[in-house]
This record gives C-alpha cells, sequence and structure tokens, in this order.
C-alpha cells in the first residue's frame, strides 16, 4: 500500500504549487509511471480516490501515463528500451546500464483555478 | 474561470530522495556504515542479524532498528546480542525515513560501525523508499525459489547485495543457486551474492568480512579521524 503514502507526497506538492502560483484549487494533475518505479497505475488511482475528498482539492482528477523503461549502455552510448528488465545492451552486449527513465513517479503538469480577475463581470 | 497550466516534471519522491542523500552523507561523515536489509517475510533476516551479530561481537559495533506492522518479537531476539530498537509501523508495508530517524534517537549504545535497518518484510514496497542506506542488501531464501529476482525487478535492481539464506536446506529443495545469481544479475549486473546459513554461521564471515572492507574503503572512518586529530588535509 506504498501508493497511499506516494499520493499524499504528491498532494503535498500540488499544495505547494497552488500557494505559489496563487492559485484558488488544483482541477488536474498529470502524472507519469515508470515501468520500474514500483508503482501500480490502479492502485495509485485508488489511493487517489481515496485521499482526494481530504485534500485542499477535492474535484481534482488524476491522468496517468505509462513511461518505458529506457537506459543507456556506459560502454558504447547506445540508448535502448529495457524490456523484460533485462540490463544488457541490446547493441554491444554490455552490462552496465544507466537508466534513463522508467524508474520514477513524475508529477508532469498541474491545471490550478486561477481567481477571477478583479474586473470580472463590470461592464 | 481562468484556468493555468504549470507544468513541473519532478520526482514525486524528489523531497524524500533529497531528505535520504542528506542523511546518508550524515552517516557517511559519523563513519556507520549504514545497511537496508529487505526481503519477503520469513526469508530470515532477523537469523541472519543474530548470526552477524555474533561474529562481530567484541569487535565491530553494530546496532539495528528493525521494522514490523506490529509487535516487538524481533527485537527480543536480537536484544541480547546488539543494541536494538523496535519499529512497529502500525499496518504501513515499509518504513520511511522520519520513522527511522525517531527510532534512532532511541537506539541505545551509540555510534555504532554499522547500523542495520530491517526493513519490513516485503519485497515490493521498501524498494521505492530511500532511506539513506549505503548498501541494500536483499535476502533470498532457499525456500522461497530461485526464481523470486525475475518476479521483483524493482527490488534486485536497487540492492547491491543479496545474501541466499538457509543453506543448509538446499539439499531438500529444488533451488539453484547459479540460476537465482544468474536471474538477479540480468536486472542488476554489479550485485554481489553470498550463500549463508544463520545457524552454523557458514557464510556469514564472508558477508561480514565484506561489509567491514566496504566501510573501510567508502566511509574512510580511520582517515577521517586522522584529519581531525592531525588538523592535516590528506
Amino acid at each position: 500500500m506504498h501508493e497511499e503514502s506516494l499520493v499524499r507526497g504528491l498532494f503535498q506538492q500540488v499544495d505547494r504549487l497552488v500557494e505559489k502560483n496563487c492559485g484558488v484549487t488544483a482541477r488536474e494533475i498529470n502524472v507519469e509511471i515508470g515501468t520500474l518505479s514500483g508503482v501500480e497505475p490502479e492502485l495509485l488511482f485508488s489511493a487517489f480516490k481515496r485521499l482526494v475528498g481530504q485534500s485542499a482539492f477535492p474535484a481534482a482528477s488524476l491522468n496517468v501515463t505509462v513511461s518505458l523503461l529506457t537506459a543507456c549502455c556506459e560502454d558504447c552510448g547506445s540508448e535502448s528500451e529495457v524490456r523484460d528488465f533485462r540490463f544488457v545492451c541490446p547493441q554491444c552486449e554490455g552490462r552496465r546500464l544507466h537508466v534513463i527513465s522508467g524508474d520514477s513517479v513524475r508529477l508532469l503538469s498541474v491545471v490550478l483555478e486561477l481567481p477571477e480577475p478583479e474586473n470580472s463581470g463590470v461592464i | 474561470m481562468p484556468m493555468k497550466t504549470i507544468n513541473v516534471n519532478q520526482d514525486v519522491l524528489a523531497d524524500r530522495r533529497a531528505a535520504a542523500e542528506l542523511q546518508r552523507r550524515e552517516w557517511t561523515e559519523q563513519g556507520i556504515l549504514v545497511i537496508n536489509l529487505v526481503s519477503s517475510p520469513g526469508a530470515g533476516k532477523t537469523s541472519l542479524l543474530q548470526s552477524m551479530a555474533r561474529y562481530w561481537s567484541g569487535r565491530v559495533r553494530m546496532g539495528v532498528l528493525v521494522g514490523d506492522l506490529a509487535t516487538d518479537r524481533d527485537a527480543e531476539r536480537l536484544r541480547p546480542l546488539v543494541p536494538v530498537e523496535q519499529l512497529t509501523t502500525g499496518g504501513a508495508c515499509h518504513l520511511e525515513l522520519s520513522l527511522v530517524q525517531h527510532g534512532l534517537r532511541k537506539l541505545p549504545s551509540q555510534p555504532f560501525e554499522v547500523l542495520v535497518i530491517e526493513n519490513v518484510g516485503n519485497l515490493v514496497c521498501p524498494a521505492s523508499h530511500d532511506l539513506g542506506e549505503h548498501l541494500r542488501v536483499v535476502a533470498l531464501s532457499s525456500t522461497e525459489g530461485d526464481d523470486k529476482p525475475g518476479k521483483y525487478p524493482k527490488m534486485f535492481r536497487t540492492s547491491q547485495i543479496m545474501v541466499i539464506t538457509k543453506s543448509d536446506l538446499l539439499p531438500y529443495v529444488p533451488f539453484r543457486v547459479e540460476a537465482a545469481i544468474e536471474d538477479a544479475q540480468r536486472i542488476q549486473p554489479t550485485l554481489s551474492s553470498f550463500v549463508t546459513c544463520a545457524i552454523s554461521g557458514n557464510g556469514v564471515e564472508q558477508l561480514c568480512d565484506y561489509l567491514e572492507h566496504y566501510r573501510m574503503q567508502h566511509l574512510n572512518p580511520e582517515r577521517r579521524r586522522g584529519e581531525v586529530v592531525d588538523g592535516r588535509v590528506s
């Protein structure tokens, strides 16, 4: 159930963004989950649903995209997708691979609701 | 109502990673080798620690923080051998740095040369949480099967050492040590492997000597101490 802990961390980040940008609330939270992040999208969704009601943005929606696991070979420099978690370079069979993407959960963007401009409604 | 999209592209765990990095640097400065010991439940983490404590007794000062969902049974087993503090997560499936730091404040007989954080038995969730350790050690028991590394890639990818435990049972179970090592090294090619039996102590000496050597090489406490005494920069 570490998805709940992750969602709490996510909410803290969104809270700070709302405050920093003088927003009223957050409407949309866009997240990317890596194949090797150790997080299941479905479980993240259910944790989000359970906890969003207690947050400062109860009407916010969560959008998730899944990112592939990619790595760079330290021997030949080529970049490739790591399939089946087999960390071997498809070009040179090298085993010293550095992960480029797909091993974390990233907050991509947040759609904020801003306050109405002060002169709104004035003819 | 006006809307605005804020682009962030930041790791959700960035704050916790930064806190873990800070803690790791502090432990390095203090010359304390910190190990995050992970495994599935019942793989023999506590028995391995008992065996390590016996091997290091009177020579290497070791402290243990032990995490469980409930009870202090593991701490009770270790208490006759080493200073230990039980961390009870109250249902959470993994340890987080804040809980570790809280427990550390209560741990008696400091300072240590080696601090082991025995994580909650779980091969999934603890993999995502950096506790500021220098080494993540994953224990895999012979009774679990040699196909586990491939099934839990995140845990094996983020570990530096694999300890195959309960080697005394190898003649009775279809566990092939070579297959387990090959499977794990496909995910983490630089993984070091050890085979141990906590009851006889077989293999524990090699593991402990490796850890001591690692500490001398990477934390270099003797040189650090020398710097303070002599006031020289080496």
